[in-house]
């Protein structure tokens, strides 16, 4: 299934101009600070509105402006990991995990939301990290975490926002490593929001470059090192 | 020099300090176990202890039931409204309590601005235990309401965008982080607060009066006393200053220690 958006017009202080559609492969978003990638996750989340909008899954429709269509966050299923983690702070791992299962439609028991989280936990090989909170937890553990709780409800698409910047070098290359492996197995629509051109080689990303709320360029990091649009798409491509 | 300095500040410290603690500490060391049994034996006082435990329950409810969607709007929203709202409820703290009372009395009196109203459903309420209690969240909202705000401006929006969209509706969202988040600082605020309307003398006594076993809370009875049996009055402020310190402790301990902090 594929996500297609189109965002225009003043959303949450930034002027958006973006279209774009995701397939199952991930695509990172980049561009220098201010440009608006935090603005574009949110506006898709329903967490702000643009003024002209279109946003679809598929032939699902989650947001359309000229037909007054807009599904509140709660009925999107878009699985979201803000930068740094967001994990709740009073909920264990496990509690965490099990948050989204716990609303919706048809929310789960509790005995229920938390056997199915422990077992979302495992395939990710996160089950020892159950029974501590949050502040109890190392940067790189917290980031897989709050993809597994992102995991957990079935979504439609991942929204990742810079999931590894707070990390550590070390911790970088393993949780990216892990991020590949498991974006590789989701096959669904994921932007992954990101400052570093290591991410989106290891992570073997399509690129899409956001200036001032505008889509500059798209297409895979050869091409734009080879035919950079702007100054910043230069620099940003090229080898240190 | 500095050395003198440095004495005449913590000097000046101590005898603060002595201002605060040596009239109390006197309080306590002053008064036998004695002189506590028999002083609370009196019936008067019983009555009190009563009738203050009952007012504070009844404005401690009245203050979080109405004074937690006002902290949540004032921490949450931006409306012009709500920056005027966050200075009216800061007014209690600094009217002095007996002009609160004035003022409690002629709104209500029968020909008050809400008395006027109340009047011919044949409500009267000054000089009743009700009065006793809008006196006492008249005296002590403020407290609530601050640590309340206070709590909610404290949990980070972004924990509840995360639970939006994990499928949490707006009041999932509010009950199980936004709550659970402010909870340490409401419950503090809560403790503030009811201790506030422990001590309510003023505002009481002119609203409500001092009418045993109606409007007489602890405080009053305490001034009441005073005239007649020196001990009872002494063993009713033992009384009050204990439960001020064990509130403040428990204040102390709910903002500082959640469990997952």
């Amino acid at each position: 299934m594929a996500l297609s958006f189109a965002l225009r017009g003043l959303t949450g202080g930034v002027p958006l101009d973006v279209a774009l559609t995701l397939g199952p492969a991930p695509l990172a978003l980049v561009g220098p600070s201010g440009a608006g990638k935090t603005t574009v996750l949110l506006a898709l989340l329903g967490l702000l509105r643009p003024p002209t909008g279109h946003i679809a899954l598929g032939a699902h429709v989650l947001l359309d402006t000229a037909t007054g269509v807009d599904l509140p966050p709660e009925a999107r299923r878009l699985g979201y990991v803000p930068q740094h983690h967001g994990l709740f702070p009073h909920l264990n791992v496990l509690d965490n995990v099990a948050f989204g299962l716990g609303c919706g439609a048809q929310p789960l028991g509790k005995l229920a939301r938390r056997e199915r989280a422990l077992a979302v936990l495992r395939d990710l090989s996160l089950g020892h990290l159950a029974a501590r909170l949050p502040r109890d937890v190392s940067g790189g553990e917290a980031q897989r975490i709050a993809l597994a709780r992102a995991v957990a409800i079935q979504p439609q698409a991942l929204l990742l926002d810079e999931p590894l910047a707070a990390l550590d070098a070390v911790t970088r290359r393993e949780v990216r490593a892990w991020l590949r492996e498991v974006l590789g197995g989701l096959q669904i629509p994921a932007l992954v929001v990101t400052h570093d051109p290591a991410d989106a080689e290891a992570l073997q990303l399509d690129v899409a470059v956001l200036e001032a709320g505008r889509l500059q360029q798209q297409g895979t990091l050869a091409a734009l090192r080879a035919q950079p649009a702007s100054a910043f798409v230069a620099a940003w491509t090229a080898r240190p | 020099m500095p050395r003198l300095a440095q004495a005449a500040l913590v000097a000046a410290a101590l005898l603060l300090l002595a201002l605060v603690s040596v009239p109390l500490l006197g309080l306590a060391l002053g008064t036998s176990p004695a002189d506590l049994r028999a002083g609370l034996a009196q019936p008067a006082a019983r009555d009190a202890l009563r009738l203050s435990l009952l007012t504070t329950s009844l404005s401690l409810l009245v203050t979080v039931l109405l004074g937690t969607p006002l902290a949540w709007l004032v921490a949450t929203r931006q409306a012009r409204w709500l920056r005027l709202a966050e200075l009216i409820v800061q007014l209690p703290a600094v009217v002095p309590p007996a002009v609160a009372g004035i003022a409690l009395l002629l709104a209500f009196g029968r020909h008050g601005v809400l008395g006027a109203w109340l009047a011919p459903l044949g409500l009267e309420v000054p000089f009743t235990t009700g009065a006793v209690v809008l006196a006492e969240v008249f005296v002590s909202c403020t407290f609530y309401v601050q640590a309340a705000t206070a709590a909610f401006r404290q949990v980070d929006r972004g924990h509840v965008r995360v639970a939006r969209t994990l499928g949490a509706r707006p009041w999932q969202a509010f009950v199980r982080v936004t709550l659970p988040l402010a909870l340490p600082g409401i419950l503090a605020g809560a403790a503030m607060a009811w201790s506030r309307a422990l001590g309510a003398f003023g505002a009481t006594l002119l609203f409500a009066g001092s009418l045993p076993g109606r409007t007489q809370t602890l405080p009053l009875a305490m001034y009441a006393a005073l005239e007649s049996d020196v001990r009872a009055a002494q063993a009713l402020a033992l009384v009050l200053v204990a439960i001020a310190c064990v509130t403040l402790l428990a204040a102390r301990r709910l903002a500082r220690r959640a469990a997952w902090r």
